[in-house]
């Protein structure tokens, strides 16, 4: 029964990886041009937006909350940027979209851990103001961004495309922030165990609410790199952008429930369903099916997390001194 | 007044309907376009929300965070296939209704099952589920325009029976009935049972897990019949049909008094919730504001209401100690 079981969790943890290993290999054989360095290059550059999104959402996973706002702070600070800050030098630009988001992030982090309201409600009104407001100050017309910034797309550092520059940054800071110091330690004891945290004396709220304000900032960033990318929004972009973040996230192993994952699963998570993006379009699938097999990856994620922390849970439950079966 | 106080805080619609008493009475105030004739259509618009609201209601109730985010696409559907199969004739009604039927069953059961079996939260689970409705709707159909919906079913939808909407009549009931059920019945009981304390409910042989299936088989038969009852109405189907329902059942379920965190819910709430955001929606489109703004002000609205009413609750879970916040703030 206990091998039985260790056997199970360490199934259910491959899966991710077995996941991406299959969509390798049947794309690899549908397609010869899709194993080429030059795609992968390419499908590096188009995960940039969600591996950034994902990595700010792992902050605010590991501490058992949700933010479903992300989307909608894309789409208003694309907005602000697009249509006031059309003039000025792009790392201004840069820096007036990530306090924006950042603030936009606070109220989040006010409303879930200083009122108290629960996550996916809280977002899910910050979600439809942020798009409310982006939409009247947009009119729900498309808003152009300038050259100055769509140059940014094909820029290099030291021969690196810029969007990759632009995760491998936020990714090491990140990394840090939650491996390396006594913050990241906190998040990760908010997220297991709240009230054990607060009794140890953490500030819980205060941790919950910079866990917000980091996943707002990083929302604004990926809206930023993608809009590099793409030159103009409508009124759906960002839509189901949050999705693709958590399901980036839950893929490279952070648990909805808290406490456990980390940042290098973001990275991964997001190179995974971006492949199978890529995959789809250099086979010539029809592009109706993209979100089903979207939602196809994400399904087994979160099922294979939710039967993973059920697992987890019996197993701590059943054994008096459960480090015996880890 | 401690008898007052004690009654309020025991029937929490009461503020739901003070709100719609307030916003009715500055409206009869400042235009002299609010009538007894619009009166009917927000009863109109509201009866609509009503069917959706009270299925999220249910689902609510179960507790651990439990929600209902496919109800939109399930309304998109529904409003398709009830369009296409009825094809405008009386005699079709009947198979109609099974199919539309069938699609709230097997939505309703699919949640279930990745939220019970494969504990999934309901939040992402019904998120996804309405996903795949969405691309399945997309890939079905662009958009039936003008499409002639048959008469009984535009009866039903939009007529009127001695001046009150037939559909208000039809929500009433539907609210008449949910009291009945979570008040009366023995599946009401387990219901707010398994909200209130999962474990202890288990424990005392309440099969939680049934209980909270059946909540979202009803949620999305629920908004099921309205797809296709909201298509009779506006006599065609498109694809944001029902969108607007996704944050509007939620907010009616919340601004009614129901907690959030579940186990205790109120059907009579529910119906002031929506009787109050749709008239919140009707000022605005008399205002003539510009797009965007109905979301803002809906945001701010369902947000506040939760501010307000998340503090007593807080405190309480506060005052039962550490088990009491674990059970409230579980996934």
């Amino acid at each position: 029964m206990n091998s039985r079981n260790r056997i199970t969790i360490l199934l259910l943890q491959a899966a991710p990886y077995l996941l991406f290993l299959a969509i390798l290999l049947v794309f690899g054989s549908l397609s010869d041009r899709f194993l080429s360095l030059a795609n992968f290059t390419n499908i590096v550059i188009q995960a940039a937006p969600v591996a950034i999104l994902a990595i700010g959402m792992t902050f605010v996973l590991l501490t058992a909350e949700i933010d479903l706002s992300v989307g909608a702070v894309m789409y208003l600070t694309g907005c602000i940027l697009g249509l006031y800050l059309g003039g000025v030098p792009w790392p201004i630009g840069l820096m007036v979209v990530l306090v924006a988001s950042a603030l936009l992030g606070a109220v989040n982090g006010a409303l879930v851990a200083y009122l108290g309201i629960t996550s996916f409600i809280a977002t899910l009104g910050t979600l439809f103001i942020g798009r409310g407001i982006a939409m009247s100050v947009s009119n729900t017309a498309s808003v152009y961004f300038p050259e100055a910034i769509t140059s940014l797309n094909r820029a290099t550092v030291f021969g690196i495309p810029s969007a990759i520059v632009a995760v491998a940054v936020v990714f090491v800071i990140a990394w840090v922030l939650l491996q390396q110091t006594p913050f990241g330690r906190q998040v990760y004891a908010v997220g297991q165990d709240r009230d054990a945290a607060t009794k140890a004396g953490l500030p819980a709220r205060r941790i919950v609410f910079f866990c917000f304000v980091i996943s707002g900032a990083l929302a604004g960033m990926a809206g930023f790199v993608s809009s590099t990318q793409i030159g103009a929004i409508t009124a759906s972009y960002g839509l189901q952008a949050e999705f693709s973040a958590i399901a980036a996230a839950v893929l490279g192993g952070t648990s909805l429930f808290g406490g456990r994952g980390g940042v290098k699963g973001a990275l991964f998570g997001a190179l995974l369903i971006q492949t199978a993006a890529n995959g789809l379009v250099i086979i010539n699938a029809n592009p109706y099916i993209y979100p089903l097999v979207t939602a196809g990856i994400i399904f087994i994620a979160v099922a294979v997390d939710g039967l993973r922390s059920h697992m987890l849970e019996r197993l701590e439950r059943r054994f008096i001194r459960p480090w015996e079966i880890a | 007044m401690q008898n007052l106080s004690s009654w309020v805080a025991r029937n929490r619609w009461v503020w739901s309907l003070i709100g719609v008493l307030i916003l009715w009475g500055i409206l009869s105030l400042l235009t002299d376009r609010v009538s007894l004739h619009s009166l009917s259509g927000v009863a109109t618009s509201a009866s609509f929300l009503v069917l959706a609201a009270l299925g999220q209601m249910f689902v609510v109730t179960t507790g651990r965070g439990n929600i209902d985010l496919s109800i939109a696409s399930v309304i998109a559907l529904s409003a398709f296939v009830g369009l296409i199969v009825v094809g405008g004739s009386d005699g079709r009604i009947g198979l109609g209704l099974l199919a539309v039927l069938g699609i709230g069953l097997a939505v309703g059961l699919t949640n279930a099952v990745l939220v019970v079996l494969f504990r999934i939260p309901a939040m992402i689970a019904t998120l996804a589920t309405g996903y795949v409705l969405a691309t399945t709707t997309l890939i079905a159909n662009r958009s039936i325009a003008g499409a002639v919906a048959s008469p009984a079913l535009a009866f039903v939808a939009g007529g009127k029976v001695g001046g009150v909407p037939v559909m208000f009549l039809i929500a009433l009931a539907a609210v008449a009935l949910s009291s009945l059920v979570l008040g009366r019945l023995a599946y009401g009981r387990t219901l707010s049972a398994t909200g209130q304390n999962a474990r202890a409910a288990r424990l005392a042989g309440v099969r939680t897990g049934r209980v909270t299936a059946t909540a979202f088989v009803i949620s999305s038969t629920l908004a099921a019949l309205d797809g296709a009852l909201l298509s009779a109405y506006v006599g065609g189907a498109f694809l944001e049909m029902g969108a607007p329902y996704l944050l509007q059942s939620v907010g009616a379920v919340v601004l009614g008094g129901s907690l959030i965190f579940g186990g205790s819910s109120t059907a009579v709430g529910t119906l002031f919730g929506c009787i109050l955001l749709v008239l919140i929606v009707t000022t605005m489109q008399i205002a003539g504001l510009p797009p965007g703004t109905q979301d803002i002000v809906q945001g701010v609205v369902i947000i506040g209401v939760l501010a307000l009413a998340c503090r007593p609750v807080l405190r309480r879970i506060a005052r039962a100690g550490p088990a009491g916040a674990r059970a409230a703030g579980a996934q």
